[in-house]
């Protein structure tokens, strides 16, 4: 097990995986799990992203577009 | 800086973002366009088969957003109802992407370079449609859609519909978007059309 990971929480490592200072399979061993779309799974669960990822980039073309065309009011039917 | 003005409606050429939706309970945001929203007669009955819509729900609320809709009548939809008045067993097989080819081609000889189609799917077989393939075509996922909804505050509970519309797939909806095309590379004419 990767040293650093000693007495560490859940939390603690799914920090570390996001802010890249530990590998994913450093992680995985330490979490347990086998695949790495489970590992993704707990970090998008508990609100992390993988290191790397970012969110959804969405273009300026697409924001003006959906803005005008997109009146906010409607209620729930 | 001269500002063009574009015309845009919203094409839906599968019937899952309307399921979607309708899983969800959130068909209304259909009706928060501010252009029309189009759908052929052949995607429409592949949304309301028994199969997709068992208890009439989904027309139902389609019928409820009554003149938001815009349904287009295309030769496939019109035969295919035909043959079926005949037999009710006729396959519908994927005459609902013939259907939405049928209505890309008219849209292509009938529409100037000011309309925009914004193409609302979630079928990854729409990419290779000929509606993917217009020059100024916009295309969204529905949670792109909603994604932008939500960054744009316009929906502040858009992420939690990702969230529902996610936890009944196997897989999660990957937001896709691309954005509308001019000759020879990717222009800011759309985004400068409506002045942002």
């Amino acid at each position: 097990m990767n040293a650093d990971l000693k007495g560490c929480s859940v939390a603690d490592v799914l920090e570390k995986l996001e802010k890249g200072r530990i590998g994913h399979a450093a992680a995985m061993e330490w979490l347990n799990v086998k695949s790495y779309d489970d590992l993704v799974e707990i970090m998008h669960h508990n609100g992390r992203l993988m290191p790397g990822h970012q969110p959804m980039r969405v273009t300026p073309e697409t924001r003006a577009l959906v803005r005008s065309i997109f009146r906010p009011n409607a209620q729930p039917r | 800086m001269s500002r063009k003005t574009v015309d845009v409606a919203v094409v839906i050429p599968d019937a899952s973002p309307v399921l979607t939706l309708a899983r969800v309970g959130r068909l209304d945001l259909l009706g928060s366009f501010s252009v029309p929203v189009r759908i052929v007669d052949q995607v429409l009955y592949e949304i309301t088969k028994p199969a997709n819509d068992p208890e009439g729900e989904v027309a139902a609320g389609l019928r409820r957003l009554h003149n938001r809709i815009e349904i287009i009548e295309t030769n496939v939809g019109v035969g295919f109802h035909t043959r079926r008045s005949r037999d009710p067993k006729t396959p519908s097989g994927n005459l609902g992407e013939i259907a939405v080819d049928e209505y890309a081609t008219l849209l292509a000889h009938t529409t100037g370079p000011s309309f925009v189609p914004l193409v609302l799917f979630e079928d990854p077989d729409v990419l290779s449609l000929r509606i993917a393939r217009l020059k100024t075509v916009h295309l969204l996922n529905t949670t792109a859609w909603l994604l932008t909804l939500h960054r744009e505050g316009l929906l502040p509970e858009a992420l939690e519909l990702v969230e529902q519309i996610n936890s009944s797939r196997k897989t999660p909806m990957v937001p896709f978007e691309k954005v509308g095309l001019t000759r020879k590379v990717r222009s800011t004419w759309l985004r400068r059309s409506f002045g942002s």
